[in-house]
């Protein structure tokens, strides 16, 4: 059973992509670990998630783009395929930094939610998480600290502790986010 | 004596509670966290003050994994992560204290237990806080001991304390290039396999030879050499299906760092490069391939064209053995090789002579080997490196016979192997056992920076690849599949001046990798050119081109 607190890099990647083009082809990039000149003085790693949307019509255009960090075992890491993590109960928040280059930019970030984003599941797979906590957060080129409250939540498993989406909204410019130092508490 | 009979009394009973593990209580002289002190994220804010009651008898003290006990951080490595099991369950705030106790100079870093695996803890020192004690501390003998604490007034505990030092250095910015493997989680989500390259200093290491790319065409480019000027980078290239199991396929790829889209010459189709080596300026490259050493152009002049062979070494030129593992040394005047009369494959060797041969590298001629380490039927050496002021060269050996599963040992992945050191002209064989660590935990491929320190400049470092464990966050000798050990990169001091103790410390962890991803083969450069071949003289992220060299933008 992971304890408390704990860092989500020390045990759950970001495997789980899902959106425009199903990740495929350049739509996202992922450079990490480490931020370059971001200044964060933070205990876990920094991601740099890049989010080149797809244009309206082209082939594999949903309009968003959406990430899980999941636990990592040998075979399908797709969502709904990768079975939970015990966490110790009692977990108070999901805290994190985040920031975009530019922006501003609408994030929703989840604590959760795997295979069951705003109560969407498919019923065929075989995992899910049985909560999710959205956090909708318009994001700016200034670092930001960014708090999930998990204090109405109970668990015993967690597929997926940390996640975010954004809708492309007509966008074609690169997205680059940054994600830095996300906890469990 | 009413006084004495009272201060014995007090003492008895703090030593009472001190045994029943009572809070004590009472007051003291609030802790002020100024300058030399940093409260994480979770600590209370007056975490200081939990701290100043007596050690408690009762429950397990913290004890430090990481870092290891003896170690030599660099004072320009921004980043260690202290790494601790917890002790009693109950304590629920700890301190991280470095200090140097003859200067009587501490600095604290408070935090809760952040989690990791059944009982440890994590905590990264990578802060202003930490800057300033690294800054502070260099050159002083330090003591690092982690405390727990109930409460404000509870009880605590502290761990044995770690001896390690800040050695002044000057490594920032200089460039290190490795072959990893790093997982993709998003795209076709194979891993990313290839050379990557840092200044070092900068927290993120950039993709840079990846098969499959403009930089790499074939499947696979592992073995490597890069300048220590770090203009030129060569590596041979190979498909994993055009060649039998022994790796005698692929070909020389030389190109310069600037440019690693571009080739200095076409590839051959055949094969003709295994392991090679690269002179400080990257003008020519020595290839240990097909049980020959075969000198060629690096450069097109008056004289040769790039990629021309210039002179080969065969057995007949070297006592009757093979060539394996060159490097030249840091002037240019010599090569250091194993000699091996019992091959493996193209890239391992099963008994092996560590030998010098003088270069003249206006001529391109090489005189006779000398041998300075001669293996023998019990044990054989293998990737030999020089130091940089080129007086010793560092290697690794091991004992040949039989393995666990009945095969003959070789030099490749070699669980058994150790670090060493010797003279240049032979003699002693000294066991780097500090910088080994732990023996059979695979310590091998030794490659010292080109660049030493200390006002003699007898200080160097050296880097290697092991499968020791990294604290708590990598767990080898747990494992009990030799598959699912992670091969990660170290570095440890060495310093000659120590001899003929061992002259090298704990090694350190380098705190850009992946603990997940396997790191080997790591090589210095006294800098990183910026690309050139995209357009704009870059960089990778957080780092900028300044006078063609990249350097790390400070944060």
């Amino acid at each position: 059973m992971l304890r408390l607190p704990f860092l989500v890099d020390d045990y759950f990647v970001p495997n789980g992509c899902f959106g425009d083009g199903d990740c495929q082809g350049g739509v996202l990039q992922l450079e990490s670990p480490g931020c370059g000149e971001v200044v964060t003085s933070v205990q876990g790693s920094c991601h740099v998630f890049v989010y080149s949307p797809l244009p309206s019509g082209a082939p594999g255009y949903r309009g968003y783009l959406g990430i899980l960090f999941q636990d990592s075992p040998p075979g399908d890491q797709s969502i709904g395929r990768v079975p939970p993590l015990a966490v110790q109960p009692g977990a108070r928040r999901v805290v994190f930094w985040a920031k975009v280059d530019g922006g501003p930019v609408e994030v929703a970030f989840r604590a959760g939610g795997a295979n069951n984003w705003e109560g969407q599941t498919n019923p065929s797979l075989p995992y899910k998480d049985e909560f999710g906590v959205p956090m909708d957060v318009m994001l700016t080129s200034e670092l930001t600290q960014i708090e999930i409250d998990l204090g109405e939540v109970e668990y015993e498993g967690v597929v997926s502790p940390f996640g975010w989406a954004i809708e492309a909204r007509g966008r074609t410019a690169p997205i680059r986010l940054f994600i830095a130092d996300v906890r469990w508490e | 004596m009413r006084a004495r009979a009272l201060a014995f009394g007090t003492l008895a009973w703090l030593a009472a509670c001190r045994s029943e593990d009572a809070y004590l209580g009472g007051s003291h002289e609030a802790y002020v966290c100024g300058l030399r002190c940093a409260i994480e994220q979770g600590a209370p804010p007056d975490a200081g003050d939990w701290f100043w009651n007596p050690e408690s008898d009762l429950g397990a003290a913290p004890e430090v994994v990481y870092p290891l006990h003896g170690s030599a951080h660099p004072v320009d490595l921004r980043q260690l992560t202290v790494q601790f099991r917890r002790g009693r369950a109950d304590f629920r705030v700890f301190r991280v204290r470095v200090e140097a106790p003859e200067q009587r100079l501490s600095f604290d870093f408070f935090t809760p237990c952040i989690a990791v695996g059944d009982d440890g803890c994590r905590y990264l020192l990578d802060s202003a806080v930490w800057d300033a004690a690294r800054a502070e501390l260099v050159g002083k003998e330090l003591r690092l001991t982690v405390t727990g604490s109930t409460a404000a007034d509870g009880v605590q505990k502290s761990s044995p304390a770690v001896a390690l030092s800040v050695v002044d250095t000057n490594l920032r910015n200089k460039g290190f290039y490795y072959w990893a493997s790093v997982p993709q989680y998003s795209g076709d989500r194979v891993p990313r396999t290839g050379i990557f390259r840092l200044p070092f200093g900068a927290d993120q290491a950039e993709p840079f030879l990846m098969p499959g790319t403009p930089t790499n065409e074939r499947e696979c480019g592992a073995c490597h050499s890069v300048s220590s000027d770090g203009s030129t980078i060569a590596f041979t290239a190979r498909d994993y299906d055009d060649g039998a199991r022994d790796q005698r396929s692929g070909s020389l790829v030389v190109k310069v760092t600037a440019q690693p889209n571009r080739r200095l010459f076409e590839p051959a189709v055949s094969y003709d490069s295994s392991m090679m080596a690269l002179t400080s300026d990257g003008k020519r490259v020595l290839v240990a391939y097909d049980k020959q050493l075969v000198l060629r152009s690096g450069e097109s002049n008056g004289r040769y064209e790039a990629g021309d062979v210039i002179t080969r070494l065969g057995a007949e030129d070297l006592g009757g053995k093979a060539g394996y593992f060159p490097e030249f040394s840091p002037d240019d005047d010599a090569v250091v090789v194993t000699l091996s009369d019992d091959p493996d494959s193209a890239i391992a060797v099963r008994a092996g002579d560590i030998a010098v041969l003088s270069f003249d590298a206006s001529r391109g001629e090489f005189g006779e080997p000398t041998i300075i380490v001669e293996g023998n039927e019990d044990i054989f050496h293998f990737y030999p490196t020089w130091s940089p002021d080129g007086r010793y060269v560092a290697f690794a050996s091991a004992p040949r016979g039989l393995d666990d599963a009945g095969q003959p040992r070789k030099s490749y992945d070699q669980k058994k192997a150790r670090l060493r050191l010797v003279s240049r002209e032979g003699g002693e064989v000294y066991e780097l056992a500090n910088a080994t660590h732990q023996v059979e935990q695979w310590s091998t491929y030794p490659k010292f920076a080109p660049f030493s320190i200390g006002q003699t400049g007898s200080q160097f470092f050296l880097t290697f690849n092991s499968k020791i464990n990294y604290g708590l966050l990598l767990d080898n000798v747990a494992q009990t599949d030799d598959l699912q050990r992670v091969a990660q990169l170290w570095m440890s001091e060495v310093d000659v001046t120590k001899l003929p103790e061992d002259p090298s410390s704990a090694p350190i962890w380098l705190p850009f990798q992946d603990p997940t991803a396997p790191g080997h083969l790591g090589i210095w450069t006294k800098e990183v050119k910026c690309r050139t071949d995209q357009g704009v003289a870059a960089c990778a992220l957080g780092q900028k081109c300044v006078n063609s060299v990249c350097v790390v933008v400070p944060k």
